[in-house]
C-alpha cells in the first residue's frame, strides 16, 4: 500500500469513529435531558392528579368499585369541564384489578401491569407503530384500600426529535468525510511529493547519475532530510573521484614499476648473455660484472624503498621530541661525501617527528639536490619560521625545475632527467616516499623553484617541548 | 509473506470497524428504543416533592397535599351550637396540651359563653373550618375564635382567638403546639424568633409552625410550605 495511501486512511477512519462516536453521545445526551425533561413536567403532572384524587377519594364514603368508579367519572368531568381533559390515566386496585381506565387500546394491559409492578421510582416507555408513550405510576396514600394510579404520557415527539438527530447526523457526517476524505488525499499527496522526487533521485542514484540532486523546499524535516541525502551524494561523488583517481594512481605506478624493472632487466639482460658467451676481453667482462652487480644492487635498494613506501602508507608512525641538530648530524654523518658541501642554518629546535624517517626525508632531498646540482654548490639544510610557522627544508643553487615539472616530481619513477638520474642510482622514488613521510607528520612537501636559481623544498613541522 | 498478509488482513478488518462505525447512530437508535422499553429508566427526582418518609405520616401528608388542592368552598352560616361546641372542644384540647396561654384560653372560653352573632363554616380536602363571632358592648368592634382542624384525627392546624393581653415567652406554646401535632419525630427543625412571633420550619416535613401575636388576635398555625417566609429569615 502507497504512503499516501495510509496517509488518508490514518486521517479518514479515526475522523470516522470520532464523529460517528462523538455525535451518538451527543444524540444520546440530548435524548436523556428531553425524556428527563417530559419525566419531570409528567411527574408533576401526575403529583397534582394524584393529590387531587387522594382528597377526593378519601372524601368519599364507602370504597368499593363502583362507588370509586362513580368519583373518578366524575372527576374526569369536572376535568373536561375544566379543560383538562387530555390526561390518560387507569386507577388500579388490588392485584392489578382496574377500577377505572381511560386509556386507549394501543396500551396494551400486560405493559400498564409492567409499569405497576415498576413501581413509582422507574418510567417506562411503549412504542407503538403510531405514538411513543410515557408511563409512570404512584400509589394513591392515605386512603382504606390500596389503589394505584398509572398515568401515560404521548412523547412521541421526543422520539421524533432523536430521529431527525440521527437523520441529521447521518446527513452531515457523510458531507464532513467527504470533505476530510478529500482534504486528506491532496494533504497526503503533497506530504509524499519530496519522498517522490527523493525516490527518483536515489534511482538516478543508483544508475550512476551521482550529479542529480534533490531540490526540496518543504521548509520541514523532509528538506532536512533532502539536504543529508544531497551531502550523502556528494560525499558519494567524492569517494567515487577519489577511488578513480587512486585507481589512476596505481595503473601509473604499475606501468612505471614494470617500464623500470624491464629497463633495468633489459640491460642486465644484455651483459649477461654477453658473459655468457664467453669472448669477451677481461675488461669488458668486468664491466659487463660491474654493471649487473650495480643494477642489481639498484634493484635491491628499489626493493627496499617499495617496502619503506608501503609501510608509511599503512599508517602507524610514532612520533616524539627529536632534536634538530641530532637530524641533521645523522644526514651529514650518512653523506660523507656530501659533507663539504652542506651547511645548516638556523636556531637550535625540538620538533615533533620520527628520527628516522625525517632523516631519510632530509637525506634524500640532500640527495636529489646534489644530483641536480652539477656545479658542486653549497646544499643548505635550514630551519626556519615562516608565517608562524617552523618550516624545516633543503635548498640549492642548482638549474632549478620547470613550474609545469614540479607537481609531476612527486609521481613515483618519474624524472627530470631519466638517463642520467638512473646513472646516478636514483631509481624514481625519492620524492614519492620523502611525500609519503611528510603525510605521516600531518604535512606535504613544499617546493619552489626558479630555473637558473635553485630549487628550495620543505615541509612544515610541529614543535616540541625540548628533550630532557 | 504470512505476515504480510496478516497486516494486510488486519487493515483491512479495522477499516472495515471503522466504516461500519458510521452506522453507530443508527445502531443506537434502533437498541435504545428496545432498552427504553424493556427496562425504562428512573425517576427524575421532581423538585419540592415530600419526602417517603413525611409522605408516610398522615397530617404532614395531609397538609402538604392541600397545598396543591384547588380551594373553592366557602365559609356559610352553621349551626351556632355545633359550631360552639366543636370550637370548644378544639380550644381546651389545644390548652390541655400547654398550646395556649391561660389568658388566652380564659378569653376563648368567654367568647364562646356569649351568645354568637354570627357563625362559620367549611369542609374542604379533608379539613374542616369555624368560625365564631360575638358582638361586645362595652367596646367598638367584635370578638370572634376561628379554627381549622383535620376532619378524620381532629387536629387543629389552624387556631386565632381575639385577645390584647400581651403574651410573653412565644416560643414555649409553640412547642407544645408541635408537641400536640405529633410531628416532634421531624429532626430538622429550625427555629427563631421575632418581636410578636415564634416560628419552626422542617426541610423533610416542608411543614411551617407559627405562634404569634397579630393585631387584637393571638394566632397558632401550621403550613406547608417549601421554604421558610422570607421575613422569618431576615430577623
Amino acid at each position: 500500500m502507497k504512503f499516501a495511501h495510509k496517509l488518508t486512511r490514518a486521517i479518514v477512519l479515526p475522523l470516522c469513529v470520532a464523529l460517528s462516536a462523538g455525535g451518538t453521545w451527543s444524540i444520546h445526551r440530548n435524548f436523556q435531558v428531553a425524556l428527563d425533561t417530559a419525566a419531570r413536567t409528567n411527574s408533576a403532572d401526575q403529583m397534582e392528579q394524584r393529590y387531587a384524587l387522594e382528597n377526593d377519594l378519601a372524601a368519599v364514603q364507602g370504597d368499593s368499585a363502583n362507588q370509586i368508579y362513580t368519583l373518578l367519572c366524575t372527576y374526569e368531568q369536572e376535568q373536561r369541564t375544566l379543560g383538562r381533559g387530555e390526561r390518560t390515566f387507569a386507577v388500579f386496585g388490588e392485584n392489578g384489578t382496574v377500577l377505572y381506565s381511560n386509556l386507549s387500546g394501543t396500551i396494551l394491559y400486560r405493559e400498564q401491569q409492567r409499569a405497576l409492578a415498576a413501581g413509582e421510582d422507574r418510567v417506562l416507555y411503549v412504542n407503538t407503530e403510531t405514538a411513543d408513550y410515557q408511563l409512570l405510576s404512584t400509589p394513591l396514600r392515605g386512603l382504606s384500600r390500596p389503589l394505584w394510579l398509572l398515568n401515560v404520557y404521548d412523547i412521541s415527539a421526543q422520539f421524533a426529535e432523536r430521529d431527525r438527530q440521527v437523520r441529521q447526523h447521518l446527513f452531515l457526517e457523510a458531507v464532513a468525510l467527504l470533505l476530510a476524505g478529500t482534504a486528506a488525499v491532496l494533504v497526503a499527496r503533497l506530504l509524499t511529493r519530496p519522498l517522490k522526487r527523493l525516490e527518483t533521485v536515489s534511482t538516478a542514484l543508483s544508475q550512476g547519475e551521482t550529479s542529480v540532486r534533490a531540490e526540496l523546499h518543504s521548509g520541514d524535516e523532509l528538506e532536512h532530510l533532502g539536504q543529508t541525502f544531497n551531502h550523502m551524494a556528494d560525499s558519494l561523488d567524492r569517494q567515487m573521484q577519489a577511488l578513480r583517481e587512486e585507481s589512476a594512481r596505481q595503473k601509473r605506478f604499475v606501468a612505471a614499476f614494470t617500464h623500470e624493472l624491464k629497463t633495468t632487466m633489459t640491460a642486465m639482460l644484455g651483459y649477461a648473455d654477453l658473459l655468457r658467451k664467453g669472448e669477451q676481453s677481461p675488461e669488458k667482462q668486468h664491466k659487463a660484472a660491474g654493471y649487473i652487480y650495480q643494477e642489481s644492487g639498484r634493484l635491491e635498494s628499489l626493493s627496499r624503498e617499495l617496502l619503506l613506501l608501503l609501510g608509511l602508507e599503512q599508517g602507524g608512525v610514532a612520533l616524539e621530541p627529536v632534536r634538530l641538530s641530532a637530524v641533521w648530524g645523522d644526514v651529514i654523518r650518512s653523506l660523507p661525501d656530501l659533507a663539504s658541501r652542506l651547511v645548516t642554518a638556523g636556531e637550535e629546535k625540538t620538533l615533533r617527528a620520527n628520527r628516522a624517517l625525517l632523516v631519510t626525508l632530509l637525506r634524500n632531498l640532500v640527495l636529489n639536490a646534489a644530483a641536480a646540482d652539477t656545479e658542486q654548490g653549497t646544499i643548505r639544510l635550514w630551519c626556519a619560521k615562516r608565517a608562524g610557522t617552523l618550516c624545516l627544508g633543503v635548498s640549492d643553487t642548482g638549474p632549478g625545475i620547470p613550474a609545469e615539472e614540479l607537481e609531476r616530481l612527486r609521481e613515483p619513477f618519474y624524472r627530470l632527467d631519466k638517463s642520467r638520474s638512473r646513472q646516478n642510482g636514483g631509481n624514481g622514488l625519492g620524492l614519492t616516499i620523502c611525500e609519503a613521510i611528510a603525510r605521516a607528520h600531518g604535512t606535504t612537501l613544499q617546493m619552489e623553484s626558479e630555473p637558473g636559481k635553485g630549487t628550495v623544498v620543505w615541509i612544515t613541522a610541529e614543535e616540541a617541548e625540548p628533550c630532557r | 509473506m504470512q505476515i504480510k498478509q496478516y497486516k494486510h488482513l488486519g487493515l483491512a478488518a479495522v477499516t472495515g470497524i471503522c466504516l461500519l462505525s458510521l452506522a453507530l447512530p443508527l445502531f443506537y437508535r434502533n437498541w435504545g428504543s428496545g432498552q427504553l422499553s424493556r427496562q425504562g429508566t428512573l425517576r427524575p427526582e421532581t423538585p419540592g416533592m415530600l419526602s417517603d418518609a413525611a409522605q408516610e405520616h398522615q397530617l404532614i401528608y395531609a397538609l402538604y397535599r392541600n397545598r396543591f388542592a384547588v380551594q373553592t368552598a366557602l365559609e356559610l352560616p352553621g349551626d351556632a351550637q355545633q359550631i360552639k361546641e366543636e370550637l370548644q372542644t378544639k380550644t381546651e384540647s389545644l390548652a390541655d396540651a400547654g398550646a395556649l396561654p391561660d389568658l388566652v384560653a380564659r378569653r376563648a372560653r368567654w367568647i364562646l359563653e356569649q351568645p354568637a352573632q354570627e357563625t362559620a363554616c367549611k369542609s374542604e380536602n379533608g379539613f374542616a373550618g369555624a368560625t365564631y363571632l360575638i358582638k361586645q358592648e362595652e367596646a367598638p368592634g367584635s370578638c370572634w375564635i376561628s379554627a381549622c382542624w383535620q376532619e378524620n384525627t381532629g387536629v387543629v392546624v389552624s387556631y386565632s382567638v381575639t385577645e390584647d393581653a400581651a403574651v410573653q415567652n412565644l416560643e414555649h406554646y409553640l412547642e407544645a403546639y408541635r408537641n400536640y401535632l405529633g410531628v416532634e419525630e421531624l429532626t430538622d427543625w429550625q427555629a427563631g424568633t421575632r418581636k410578636r412571633e415564634a416560628w419552626a420550619w422542617s426541610q423533610a416535613g416542608q411543614l411551617s409552625l407559627f405562634c404569634c401575636r397579630q393585631g387584637s388576635g393571638f394566632l397558632l398555625g401550621a403550613v406547608s410550605q417549601a421554604e421558610p417566609r422570607a421575613d422569618w429569615l431576615e430577623a
